[in-house]
């Protein structure tokens, strides 16, 4: 499926700014499920742009405004080829053992962690041991996993915000797609399974039932030993498929943030994020 | 609101296609006439055309270019020569001209109509056609500039650009029929013959399509005092210099606002006392003060009134002494205009 | 018209193929109109012509003394280009009007990219429409290039290559609309579901372009259109879109500039301008500033566009971008200041001003095309193979004496489309000029003007220089 992806942030500041320097991370990635085609940044004030792949392989772009402006425009457009993902393909006999194999969480030890946003209570724990018994294969444990957020959490814009972590959202759980994939990255954590987190696009074929596809969207990825990171979106319950474009992945939405930077300036900020996904 | 300009273009379009359109009526009734004249072995080419040329101020530039006005020298002075300023093929280009400056004022319609007379009127076959039968050539222009005028009532919204065509027809057809009578009044030279008194009176009339209008009101009987009635003063008679002010100052009171009856700048002020002039006097009063002096008054008051319209929308204040330097007013005009199209040009 | 007799030549046909077939994206064009008889074919083509006429649908050309106006010569043989290409294009020329303004940006600010070495100061501070009086003036959005109109070519391997950026006051876009109309009045039966987008969009995508870069805050800004004249060879075009834009054309004398805000002369009084959509040259633009025999232009202007009162679209000093010397370093720009790789490539170009491209060019003469670095519209220019040995030596003496002023390039033999020639189909050279808006977001026009060389081999696209133009199609899917 070919995707054209326009993804537009725009700030304003009440009072002008100066030395605004930001990190984008908003440039799909080149993988097997998906391929990055023609991809353009446009940034206002004019300014130049610097490149360079992080830790986690994503594309960053950064620069930096140095004179004084009051708005700053942030637009990307980029055209992915995705392919789908056979669900066929995907293994439905992995013990849950696989993952506790001293190799894998050696390798995997970031996306296992209690850590920032993706706190592990007791409680997470309590409810993970609870949806895992009785069920032998990791591809079902997952998938109990997304279902059993699916219908506990409500999705409920404004209720959370950036930095709520997994201990609040689980305590009162009306959020929004981030949450809900802090949630079940903690969740599988919880039980040993390496989770991390994705940000990136939704196409919305049939307009209005996908949430997400307006906004930069975000959902998990899961490991299965001798499969590989099996994509999973709690917000829409499904396993992912072409219609989803990641752009960044890491240990959680710290890593991952579509935009961030600092400035010197004082003021109020007003951001509008504005997502065009469209079918070519 | 329009800019300045804008507004000027579209009056001198219409104006110079108004023009165009008359000089074609009075050389095709000309030349039917001379023939007629020539059939009957009475005066010369010259002593016919002389006062064509004066009443239509045409003289001086003709005598700088020709030595007599030979027959065929007129019509081609009159009709086709570009070093004459007022030819009807100079007015059809500058008419163009002003088109194209404001083509994207005009309906397409309009454009095409007016490009295709300019094409027309040089075109091998408008040369053949004026060649085998001038009047046909001549009737083919008036019908053009007469479809031009319905077109244009038909296709363009009724705001100020509109208006502003309108007053430069007006002002020019008020103008060209004032003209028309002054030939006569110059020709006086029928030594009581009455038939070709009437035969001369009723070129005029033709010449402004005035005939049928003139009967009806009339009679058959064609008389000095009748034709001036319904070529100055009749209310109802289009072509006649009174509806013309009469309209000109509608237009102008809708262009500013302001009430009729009452004025708010200099041309409003011209065209009020004018209209109210013809309104209160007929052709007692233009035979007591002789035709060719009352015409001239007429002129003048006509002159002013277009130059009042220049003056108080297209300059600036504070402009328009740098552009007429004062004593020559009303021939620096059209000079003006010249001078825009020349610096584009460069 | 019959098809079967045409044929391909020694390089890229937009056409038929390397063995003679027809390319599948043009299957459906050729089809309708091999349908339509010779004699109907004829017919719809005068009425065609004398449609183009009778709208005044024409141009001036320049050193004739006349000053005659001419009808562009259209081809009714549409140029299809299919969504997979046009994609690729469109990207490539946002990606280099992106580059391009960043460009105009540093130049004007803190020059970096001379500090840096990554272009030589002399390329910059040597382009004739360089102007060192507006560093470090601000311009609304930090927009240069509002709209551009950049030409294309393609190589014997149907590549697109860049051959020219035109960000001064690019022209054509008029008879894109105008050719489409034509097209669908007159062969209405081509279209049916070819699935051709549309152009008519143009107009207010490129008034929101305009309105964009308006000064002041204000909801309703006043928008203009400045141009030379009547009699500037481009009149119908500056009328044309002030038409459609529903905006003011103007001249020089319309407006006037009083304690630094520009207002327009009306019937009412002044008005203020808030953004002037010129096609008239820096040159002629204030006497003030630049020409001072300049009288189309407006004193006072440029210090009300350096007081941040008026917006000119496009910027003062956007020549320096589009000069021919400048060309060849803009992949250079493209990789600095957005950290890409071009997406369209370009004609390799060799510098007069380098002693040893100029060595080359001046022992290559005969096999190269040179071009004057700052001149547009085909003028000043030498077609080495065609060119008799008076005008190969008349250029040498100019490579010889002013090396900066010019720059060489090796013949792209580029591609051809059928055209209709004396009622039969021959291959003639075309190029592309797509347009590009560069305001809140970038649009490239789908489609662009083709122009087609009419005489047979010639490689002269131009208008004033006998060219003529075709409808192109670009496709939906």
């Amino acid at each position: 499926m070919k995707l054209r992806i326009l993804h537009r942030t725009e700030y304003r500041y009440a009072l002008p700014v100066r030395n605004n320097a930001n990190a984008l991370r908003v440039t799909p990635l080149t993988n097997l499920r998906q391929k990055l085609g023609l991809h353009l940044v446009r940034v206002l004030p004019a300014v130049r742009m610097r490149r360079y792949p992080d830790l986690y392989r994503n594309h960053v772009h950064l620069f930096e405004i140095e004179e004084t402006h009051r708005e700053l425009i942030i637009d990307v457009s980029s055209i992915v080829e995705t392919t789908p993902t056979p669900v066929s393909a995907i293994p439905t006999d992995v013990p849950l053992a696989a993952v506790r194999e001293e190799e894998v969480i050696e390798r995997f030890q970031p996306y296992l962690l209690s850590d920032g946003p993706i706190r592990i209570t007791p409680e997470i724990w309590r409810a993970a041991v609870d949806v895992e018994k009785d069920r032998g294969d990791l591809f079902s444990v997952i998938i109990a996993l997304m279902d059993y957020i699916h219908s506990t959490c409500k999705y409920v814009p404004g209720a959370t915000h950036i930095g709520t972590n997994t201990e609040e959202f689980f305590a009162k759980p009306q959020g929004v797609c981030q949450d809900y994939a802090h949630l079940l990255m903690a969740l599988c954590r919880s039980i040993g399974i390496p989770a991390r987190y994705v940000c990136g696009y939704v196409y919305d074929a049939k307009r209005g039932d996908v949430i997400g596809s307006h906004a930069s969207h975000a959902w998990s990825e899961i490991w299965i030993p001798g499969y590989g990171w099996l994509g999973v979106d709690p917000t829409n319950k499904k396993v992912i498929h072409e219609a989803y474009v990641a752009s960044a992945v890491g240990r959680d939405y710290r890593d991952a943030t579509p935009v961030s930077g600092s400035y010197w300036g004082g003021g109020d900020r007003e951001m509008r994020v504005t997502v065009h996904v469209e079918a070519k | 609101m329009m800019l300045s300009r804008v507004a000027d273009h579209q009056y001198w379009m219409s104006r110079q296609m108004e023009r165009a359109e008359n000089l074609a009526r009075l050389v095709r009734v000309s030349e039917e006439m001379l023939l007629d004249d020539e059939s009957l072995g009475r005066g010369t080419a010259e002593e016919y055309w002389t006062p064509v040329l004066a009443a239509t101020a045409m003289e001086g530039t003709f005598r700088t270019l020709y030595t007599e006005p030979k027959q065929g020298d007129v019509a081609r002075f009159l009709t086709l020569d570009l070093r004459n300023p007022d030819s009807i093929l100079s007015c059809i280009r500058v008419a163009r001209e002003n088109a194209r400056s404001v083509r994207d004022k005009i309906s397409d319609e309009m454009w095409s109509e007016i490009n295709a007379l300019n094409l027309f009127v040089t075109s091998p076959e408008g040369l053949e056609l004026l060649e085998r039968s001038p009047q046909a050539y001549y009737e083919k222009i008036i019908a053009s500039s007469m479809l031009f005028d319905g077109i244009t009532d038909a296709t363009l919204t009724r705001d100020e650009g509109w208006n502003f065509l309108q007053l430069g027809r007006l002002l020019e057809r008020a103008d060209m029929t004032s003209r028309f009578l002054d030939i006569r009044s110059q020709t006086q030279r029928t030594d009581g013959d009455s038939a070709l008194e009437s035969l001369q009176w009723g070129a005029v009339l033709r010449a402004c399509s005035a005939h049928a209008g003139y009967r009806r009101v009339h009679g058959g009987e064609i008389s000095v005092e009748g034709v001036v009635d319904l070529l100055l003063f009749s209310n109802e008679f289009p072509r006649s210099v009174r509806h013309c002010i009469r309209r000109a100052d509608e237009v102008l009171h809708d262009i500013s606002g302001t009430p009729t009856g009452r004025y708010s700048n200099s041309c409003e002020k011209i065209t009020g006392a004018l209209l109210a002039r013809l309104s209160f006097a007929g052709p007692p009063e233009v035979m007591a003060r002789g035709l060719h002096a009352y015409i001239d008054e007429l002129q003048v008051q006509l002159n002013a009134a277009g130059q009042a319209v220049f003056e108080n929308y297209v300059l600036l204040p504070g402009e328009v002494d740098r552009h007429f330097p004062r004593g020559n007013r009303s021939e620096s005009l059209s000079d003006w205009q010249r001078e825009q199209q020349q610096q584009q040009q460069q | 018209m019959i098809l079967t007799d045409y044929k391909g030549a020694n390089l890229f046909d937009e056409l038929v193929d390397a063995s003679g077939k027809i390319r599948p994206y043009y299957r459906n064009v050729a089809e309708k109109l091999s349908s339509l008889g010779n004699e109907e074919l004829s017919q719809k083509l005068r009425s065609l012509e004398l449609l183009f006429l009778n709208q005044g649908i024409t141009f001036t050309v320049y050193g004739d003394e006349k000053g005659t106006e001419r009808v562009f010569p259209f081809d009714p043989f549409p140029r299809v280009v299919p969504a997979g290409e046009w994609e690729h294009i469109e990207a490539g020329l946002i990606q280099r009007i992106t580059a391009l303004n960043l460009f105009l940006y540093d130049v004007y600010h803190e020059q970096r990219i001379i500090k840096e070495g990554v272009i030589p100061p002399e390329v910059v501070f040597g382009a004739a429409h360089y102007r060192p009086e507006f560093v470090g003036v601000s311009v609304p959005k930090d927009a240069y290039i509002h709209v551009c109109g950049t030409d294309l070519i393609r190589d014997r391997d149907g590549r697109y290559l860049v051959l020219e950026d035109n960000g001064r006051c690019p022209s054509g876009v008029s008879y894109v609309l105008e050719n489409r109309n034509a097209m669908k009045r007159v062969f209405p039966q081509l279209f049916g579901s070819s699935g051709v987008r549309p152009v008519d969009t143009y107009p207010a995508d490129l008034l929101a372009t305009l309105r964009h870069v308006a000064p002041r805050e204000n909801p309703n800004p006043n928008v203009v259109l400045l141009t030379p004249g009547a009699h500037n060879s481009a009149y119908f075009e500056h009328s044309f879109l002030a038409r459609q834009m529903s905006i003011e054309i103007v001249e020089g004398r319309d407006l006037i500039a009083l304690d630094g805000f520009v207002y327009m002369r009306t019937t009412r009084g002044l008005r203020q301008v808030d953004v002037i959509y010129r096609r008239i040259d820096d040159d002629f633009l204030d006497p003030q500033v630049f020409r001072k025999d300049s009288c189309l232009g407006v004193p006072g202007l440029v210090d009300a566009v350096r007081r941040g009162n008026v917006a000119l679209a496009n910027a003062i000093g956007t020549g320096v971008a589009d000069d021919k010397v400048t060309y060849a370093y803009v992949p250079d720009m493209i990789r600095y200041y957005l950290c890409q790789e071009p997406i369209l490539d370009q004609v390799p170009t060799y510098l007069a001003w380098r002693d040893s491209d100029k060595r080359y060019i001046l022992e290559n003469l005969p096999q190269l095309v040179v071009k004057a670095a700052n001149e547009s519209g085909g003028y000043g220019m030498l077609i080495g193979p065609t060119a008799t040995a008076a005008q190969i030596e008349e250029f040498r003496q100019k490579v010889i004496h002013h090396p900066r002023n010019y720059i060489a390039q090796p013949v792209v033999n580029f591609s051809q489309h059928p055209t209709l020639v004396d009622g039969g189909l021959e291959g003639r050279h075309v190029d592309l000029r797509p347009f590009v808006l560069w305001g809140d977001t970038v649009k490239v026009l789908p489609g662009g003007l083709t122009r087609v060389a009419l005489t047979r081999g010639s490689l002269v696209v131009n208008s004033s220089q006998g060219g003529g133009s075709k409808d192109t199609w670009v496709l939906a899917a």
